[in-house]
């Protein structure tokens, strides 16, 4: 299979906390311009894996790799990788939006200060067009300059992602981005969700199963600390290969999860 | 029904005892405004001391201490802002965390006497500095970095994880951390700190007594080698040598002003972290 | 920049250390014990020594029923409104610049003292005491009610809903849990008496004696501070009176940092 162009994978690698496994023997791979789901029971490891893909665990005492991470064929936990930079190709948006005591304008242009400070004079530009493919700007364009807790929930998660954008990022990981908002403002960004594979890579953990069915291309299945199974979404939803996925996966239509 | 009436009394008890903390500050300032109060004028306030302070007024004196407590916050505030920062965003290791947390402390608990004495060895005679502004600076800014520093890290300490996060996964690195996270969200520590380390200095006396300043006649400092006049050292002498009354007025009235300043900067600490809290509520 | 803390610290016990060491080998133990101090000839610091613990009992003595009263009323019974109103009153008590206490205590308490106690002078180990006392009230106050708020709530409710009183259960579960954090309040506040300097320079009477007998705390005396602050200036690095200055430093620094390390451990604010 090796036609299928991964743009992230992980090769037997294991994940620890002082010691404990969370995770271990993970296999798996992130197609380019697919959007994966990860899936699985609270406790499952879903959000360990997702921070593994940028290094977000790196400021976390205790914590260790092993086995391989590879974004394009590179190792990212190997010497000489510049965290900084892999960071920036691997965005994360995180479960409860995160916009900063600023403006509107600012969020969305915060990345983008410090990795590209020579572009000073195109943030502008920069900004409509992260906000306009957020869906954001017509809402927002006539109170750029106005703090951005003015937001709605929705609004700000949007433009969480936007300021994601903004940086230029390759694969874009998202923790259950839709798990803190109303069903309109969580229709809005699994829009937005489909509508960002053509550009880039997206991995979604979600609890949220019909949504999982509804955006992803490919999925995984966390189960007893490890990956239990993946393949293509609707393929595993119909057909599952194992018992334990077809009972967690089968409950996607009984239980919306209360938001 | 009897514990009710021990319940009652007890709470009477602690309530006048807990009322005595009140009436002090009311009698501590009271008295200083009674006794000072008369001495206030314009002259007072704008005009050089003479006769050994039993006449004039005390501008130069008020001046002398705004000097001294300004240069050593400014002195002050970059160590205290690197070694909060180093604490907190760059050792992992624990026991230099513990190490320096120690020491913090132990600096935040000298007698100010100590600081006085052994500044004016080491700045005033190994760095051959003299008794000068300059010394009094260094020696108030090492006295007042607890309280700055302490500020400051609990103030970084109190940034919403989320915060760091998002600015990692952008990508940012330390500094870019640093400078667009850390230090635009802890940025009331700092100016809390400041203005508590403020109002420290401009109370001082100890440390500053042999180390800064001369008893009398000396105006504004010309260089950073000269000695400055300070309203502390100027009550301190005014009150030993005291013979007559007039002389003790002037020596409460700059105990007046030199009230105002520290309460002033310490009232407004408390603005600001009122106005905090409220933002915090939002 | 950190490292300039640790410089710091280092520096102080290092510089009275190298500067003290000619007193100890003039005087030996006899430095600490004997209380003969005439400058020239020899230096016995035990009436400073004597003085500056007989300060700090006075000081605490007079000042725990008012603090801990004090820490207990707000932690325990006041609105969130009124409490920080206490603390805020505690905040500016403790901005309050030592020569300001020293002015009042020398022109108020001290003639109050006089009067009070039919003395001939107001200016004694007791005036200093009482002033001091009033110095560290915000400390013992401000830290004591820390600890007891760290007291989790559960234990009230649980008290409460066993049909305690509220006096009762701040008794018997709030307080037991808050011993260690009060403990450590009343040492940093030791610290703080032991250290102060100008306040108790003006009111302790500058007497470098024990008085005689040793519990008739209405006589001047001297604490080591105000030793320091009398005569450091004239004496600077002239020889062994200047050596024996720093010995003071010395001993003032050793007792003063084991206060506050006690302090620091009951609050749990450094562990060792």
């Amino acid at each position: 299979m090796s036609k299928i162009k991964n743009v992230m994978e992980m090769d037997n690698a294991a994940i620890f906390y002082n010691g404990k496994p969370v995770l271990d023997k993970v296999c798996c791979g992130f197609r380019v311009n697919a959007v994966t789901g990860v899936v699985g029971a609270s406790g499952s490891g879903k959000t360990t894996l997702l921070r593994t893909l940028s290094r977000l665990n790196d400021r976390v005492g205790g914590f260790r790799v092993h086995g391989q991470v590879r974004l394009e064929g590179h190792e990212i936990y190997g010497n000489g990788t510049d965290v900084y930079q892999l960071r920036r190709r691997v965005g994360m948006v995180f479960q409860k939006p995160v916009v900063f005591p600023k403006s509107i304008f600012k969020n969305a242009v915060f990345g983008l200060k410090h990795l590209a400070p020579e572009m000073k004079k195109e943030f502008p530009q920069a900004a409509e067009r992260v906000l306009r493919e957020v869906f954001l700007w017509d809402e927002v364009k006539d109170r750029l300059h106005k703090p951005a807790q003015t937001l709605s929930q929705g609004q700000q998660q949007r433009l969480a992602i936007a300021r994601t954008l903004a940086v230029d990022p390759e694969i874009i990981l998202m923790d259950e981005p839709t798990s803190s908002l109303d069903p309109k403002s969580s229709t809005a960004i699994e829009e937005l969700i489909v509508s960002l594979k053509n550009r880039h890579t997206l991995v979604l953990v979600t609890h949220h199963l019909a949504q999982a069915r509804r955006v992803c291309d490919d999925l995984l299945f966390l189960n007893e600390g490890t990956v239990w199974e993946q393949g293509g979404c609707l393929e595993m939803f119909e057909n599952p290969k194992r018992k334990e996925t077809h009972e967690y996966l089968s409950r996607w239509n009984v239980d919306e999860p209360a938001v | 029904m009897k514990r009710e009436v021990v319940e009652k009394s007890a709470l009477g008890v602690l309530a006048i005892l807990t009322g005595t903390g009140v009436l002090l500050l009311l009698l501590i300032l009271g008295s200083v405004i009674w006794k000072g109060g008369p001495a206030l004028s314009w002259e007072f306030l704008f005009e050089a001391s003479s006769d050994f302070g039993n006449a004039g007024g005390i501008y130069y004196q008020t001046v002398g201490t705004l000097l001294l407590m300004l240069g050593a916050a400014l002195i002050s505030m970059p160590i205290a802002l690197g070694t909060a920062l180093y604490l907190t965003e760059y050792t992992q290791s624990e026991t230099v965390k513990k190490v320096l947390r120690n020491l913090i402390y132990s600096l935040n608990a000298m007698p100010t006497i100590l600081f006085g004495l052994v500044g004016y060895l080491f700045f005033g005679v190994f760095l051959n500095t003299g008794v000068s502004w300059l010394t009094g600076m260094l020696i108030l800014a090492v006295m007042i970095l607890p309280t700055l520093q302490v500020s400051i890290q609990e103030a970084i300490e109190g940034i919403p994880e989320k915060y760091r996060e998002t600015g990692m996964s952008l990508g940012l690195d330390h500094l870019a951390q640093v400078r667009s996270v850390i230090i635009p969200h802890s940025w009331h520590g700092m100016i809390t700190g400041v203005l508590l380390g403020l109002a420290r200095a401009a109370g001082e006396t100890a440390a500053i007594m042999f180390t800064a300043t001369t008893f009398s006649g000396i105006l504004l400092p010309q260089s950073w080698a000269d000695p400055v006049p300070t309203l502390q050292t100027h009550i301190l002498v005014l009150a030993q040598d005291a013979v007559n009354s007039a002389a003790l007025t002037k020596a409460w009235g700059a105990a007046l002003i030199l009230l105002f300043i520290v309460f002033i900067l310490i009232s407004f600490s408390f603005l600001l972290r009122e106005r905090l809290k409220m933002e915090a509520e939002l | 920049m950190a490292a300039l803390s640790v410089v710091c610290a280092g520096t102080i016990f290092l510089y009275l250390l190298r500067e003290s060491a000619p007193v100890f080998f003039a005087e030996g133990s006899g430095f600490l014990t004997r209380s003969d101090w005439w400058v020239g000839e020899s230096y016995g610091a035990g009436s400073m020594i004597f003085g500056s613990f007989m300060v700090t009992g006075i000081a605490l003595i007079i000042i725990l029923p008012f603090a801990l009263g004090g820490a207990v009323f707000t932690s325990e019974f006041l609105s969130p409104r009124w409490r920080l109103v206490i603390k805020s009153v505690m905040e500016l008590l403790a901005g309050v610049p030592g020569i300001v206490y020293g002015l009042l205590g020398m022109s108020m308490l001290a003639v109050w003292v006089k009067s009070g106690f039919g003395l001939i002078d107001g200016n004694t180990i007791f005036t200093a005491g009482l002033l001091l006392g009033i110095m560290i009230l915000p400390t013992i106050i401000t830290l004591s009610e820390d600890a007891l708020r760290s007291v989790p709530g559960e234990y009230r409710e649980t008290a409460l809903a066993l049909g305690l009183t509220r006096i009762e259960m701040v008794w018997s579960t709030v307080i037991p849990q808050a011993v260690p954090g009060i403990i450590g309040a009343i040492f940093l506040g030791m610290g703080r008496a032991m250290g102060e300097t100008i306040a108790v320079m003006l009111v302790i009477g500058g007497l470098d004696k024990i008085p005689a007998p040793w519990f008739d705390v209405f006589q001047a005396g001297q604490s080591i501070p105000s030793k320091l602050g009398r005569e450091a200036a004239e004496a600077i690095g002239s020889g062994l009176h200047w050596n024996a200055l720093m010995g003071l430093g010395l001993t003032l620094f050793l007792v003063v940092m084991t206060l506050s390390m006690a302090g620091n451990m009951f609050l749990k604010r450094v562990r060792m």
